[in-house]
């Protein structure tokens, strides 16, 4: 055998319709039974959409929250520091 | 063209489209994948998950880039030639019964099923785009392009797997 009688066999497949119909039989069934889905972003963002939302509105809470904590520590951290309890009792009269 | 206009169809998931691009498709894909594998029951499988895999991955497909039937076409490709990778049927160790004489095994050779045990000792990576160039007839450019390689690759590979053919061919008449 030489090279061309190789590829000329292998040109021959064997095929019939039958073989065709029962593999797209068998493929139906599949795609069916698995109920193959796709995930594509334009079928989860709907999903999403819920969850996101909780979750911002969670930070934003979360973001006032420490704020407010922050400013009310920059507070006592003022009237609580040597230099302002000075002046204040300076001008009260109580310091002298 | 047909391919073209079922593609969205497809795309969004229509059984009809899946079954409009298998019948316009089957008869490539099975050859491609009984000339690699070189066993109908193995192409049969085969075929079968590609089609069942192109439905699952129908998301990635951009019809933009490529027709229908070359996407399927590469996707075909890649999914056999992972499982001859994985199977490692191709191996050169293997050899036929020494019992046959070397009159039965010329006979044999002239029978699709040796044809067939001689593909399978070949390299899955020269088999292809042996198969591909000579039994389908593509141009070097279209398998670089469905292969994912550059053309000098795919000059080698064809090159590789006929110095490799050409030696299985010897080993096969010696016996």
């Amino acid at each position: 055998m030489d090279y061309s009688k190789f590829i000329g066999v292998l040109r021959n497949v064997p095929f019939d319709a039958t073989m065709e119909q029962s593999i797209w039989a068998k493929i139906y069934r599949d795609v069916q039974k698995k109920n193959v889905r796709i995930f594509s972003f334009a079928d989860l963002w709907p999903k999403f959409l819920v969850p996101a939302a909780a979750l911002a509105v969670l930070a934003l809470i979360f973001y006032f929250n420490y704020a407010q904590q922050i400013e009310t520590r920059n507070f006592v951290q003022r009237i609580c520091s040597t230099e302002y309890i000075y002046e204040t009792c300076k001008y009260d009269g109580i310091w002298n | 063209m047909l391919l073209k206009e079922t593609a969205d169809a497809f795309i969004s998931g229509d059984l009809k489209a899946l079954e409009i691009i298998y019948r316009e498709t089957f008869k490539t894909i099975y050859q491609l994948v009984y000339r690699m594998t070189g066993d109908r029951h193995d192409a049969e499988d085969l075929t079968h998950d590609i089609y069942i895999r192109a439905y699952e991955k129908r998301a990635l497909y951009k019809k933009e880039r490529s027709a229908i039937s070359t996407w399927i076409y590469r996707m075909a490709v890649n999914y056999t030639l992972n499982a001859l990778r994985k199977r490692k049927r191709w191996s050169n160790e293997k050899v036929i019964d020494n019992s046959e004489t070397a009159e039965v095994l010329i006979e044999h050779l002239e029978n699709t099923e040796l044809v067939a045990e001689l593909l399978k000792m070949l390299n899955p990576d020269f088999k292809v785009c042996l198969i591909m160039r000579d039994v389908e007839d593509m141009s070097y450019d279209e398998i670089a392009k469905i292969l994912g390689i550059s053309i000098g690759t795919v000059r080698s590979r064809i090159n590789r797997g006929r110095v490799q053919l050409k030696r299985l061919f010897k080993e096969y008449s010696r016996r």
